[in-house]
């Protein structure tokens, strides 16, 4: 068993300057967690791309890498948001194709709050479906959600309130389950 | 229950990537020879520099391209490195090799897909009978051309594997199914075929190395090209590529070239030059090559994010604005 490197993610980024395999350090920390974000948004066979695209970005930023910062993965996620933003349409069809296949795999069970919910999610702004994944799908808090996406926390908090807000609105909420076993089985229909 | 919990229990399941995946990420991530394209493109890379080769392959059916081809011998010679795997009954929708001994290819029937790649078989690359973190409950051999195949399933889902030894290379098969019998029965179809058998199979879209210079020629046909510019490396390649990803080759050295020329141009305080590479880069929403790879890929939007960073503040979206400078060659450049 290896011991685990006890240099924080700074502190690599920083020796990466004049070390660049040190950046492997912080690919292998942080590469599940932002490849399973990315893959939830897009699906398996963007998510390796989108992933891939992430690090390199962020290997080419990481002069800029704040040094305050110890942990990456913020920054990481910040960066493969901008990289999503180009695939929005897969996303967005990604995300409705799932609230339908809910909806199909759950006959007699009506109302189908999970259907609806996934639906207002795809329907959701884009800023504010940004800031309701990165809280919902990578567990950030509000200070990481803003540091990724270099926001003001207020603004984090006000379109987090008016996502949540507009899926209440939309979907009655109750306890149901996912029946599908991944958006990769909802059918693409072409390569974005 | 909350907003906000609904959606984190709703979140769809994940898959973990593969080690060639992660083999071929981690490359691109710590600099070494670092693309940033459509996905296809990419794998080059980091794949022909990573020491471990992994082969997915994708099952197929003879018949794809629709058309008979006349082959020529270098092309007859590049295809006999390839495992040759066709799938009966399935059609072979995509081929992209990016070196002799290293490719992938998509098998489609319907709804349905079969992906296969193929590595030469090293020290680092996917062990047979070792998939990563396996549902133990699924754990079956199946004959296929040249060995047998294990057969894996990732824990809690319908994505199935297979890999096998075929000569020197490492061949992998992945595919959703409905059961492991199921995988199994695909994996059973496969078959190996002569070179030309294999060839006249492939799709429209691969392009055989004795077509990619009449290919790329067409491709940079019309476009400003850059001060220096040499095709000859585009030209001539020894492995059957994927109409899409030579595209990116082809237009990527363009764009990137005059990515080049505008940076050097900004820090020499050559206003005229800067103003030619805008321009030159401007033009790129008109290049035909782009616009029919815009149909099929992201690799266009990301040259135009490029020319529209020059013609403007000189910089694009990273997480941080980067720099035109600092980033393009990652973004668009092999």
């Amino acid at each position: 068993m290896t011991t685990p490197d006890p240099r924080t993610d700074a502190e690599l980024i920083a020796r990466s300057l004049g070390e660049p395999h040190a950046f492997g350090l912080v690919f292998d920390r942080h590469v599940g967690a932002v490849h399973a974000f990315v893959q939830r948004r897009v699906g398996r066979d963007l998510a390796e791309e989108v992933t891939a695209e992430t690090f390199a970005r962020g290997f080419a930023a990481r002069g800029r890498y704040d040094a305050a910062q110890e942990h990456a993965l913020p920054w990481l996620l910040g960066i493969a948001s901008n990289v999503l933003r180009r695939h929005w349409r897969s996303e967005r069809r990604r995300l409705a194709a799932y609230a339908r296949a809910v909806q199909h795999e759950r006959p007699g069970a009506a109302p189908d709050v999970d259907g609806d919910v996934m639906g207002a999610v795809a329907r959701l702004p884009r800023r504010q479906r940004e800031v309701l994944l990165l809280a919902a799908w990578a567990d950030l808090t509000y200070a990481e959600i803003a540091r990724a996406l270099d926001l003001p926390i207020g603004t984090v908090r006000s379109r987090l309130a008016r996502a949540r807000s507009r899926l209440g609105a939309e979907a009655a909420l109750g306890p149901s389950r996912p029946v599908i076993a991944s958006l990769d089985d909802v059918k693409e229909p072409s390569r974005v | 229950m909350s907003e906000l919990e609904l959606v984190r229990r709703l979140a769809p399941p994940v898959d973990p990537p593969t080690p060639v995946a992660l083999a071929r990420m981690r490359a691109r991530a710590t600099g070494r020879r670092a693309r940033r394209t459509p996905r296809p493109r990419w794998l080059l890379a980091p794949l022909a520099t990573a020491a471990a080769l992994a082969l997915v392959v994708v099952l197929f059916q003879a018949g794809g391209g629709g058309q008979e081809r006349a082959f020529a011998a270098e092309t007859v010679r590049a295809a006999e490195g390839a495992p040759r795997l066709l799938l009966g009954g399935w059609t072979v929708t995509r081929v992209d090799e990016w070196s002799a001994g290293t490719g992938e290819m998509t098998f489609s029937q319907g709804d349905r897909q079969v992906e296969l790649s193929w590595l030469p078989t090293r020290s680092s690359g996917p062990k047979v009978g070792a998939a990563k973190d396996p549902d133990p409950g699924v754990e079956l051999e199946v004959g296929v051309p040249g060995g047998r195949a294990v057969v894996n399933r990732y824990p809690d889902s319908d994505d199935y594997t297979a890999v096998w030894r075929a000569g020197d290379l490492t061949v992998q098969a992945r595919a959703i199914a409905p059961s492991p019998d199921d995988f199994a029965g695909v994996l059973r179809r496969l078959e190996q075929v002569d070179a030309r058998a294999w060839l006249r199979a492939l799709p429209a879209s691969a392009v055989t190395p004795s077509e990619q210079r009449d290919a790329v020629d067409e491709m940079l046909a019309g476009l400003p090209l850059p001060p220096g510019f040499d095709a000859g490396s585009l030209r001539g390649g020894a492995a059957t590529r994927d109409r899409y990803q030579l595209g990116a080759k082809a237009a990527g050295a363009v764009a990137c070239g005059w990515l080049a020329t505008w940076a050097e141009a900004k820090a020499a305080g050559d206003d005229a030059g800067v103003r030619r590479a805008v321009v030159a880069l401007a033009s790129s929403r008109d290049w035909a090559i782009l616009r029919e790879m815009n149909a099929e890929g992201d690799y266009p939007e990301v040259v135009w994010e490029y020319a529209d960073a020059v013609a403007g503040d000189g910089t694009v979206m990273g997480g941080k604005r980067l720099g035109v400078e600092e980033s393009y060659k990652s973004a668009l450049c092999g």
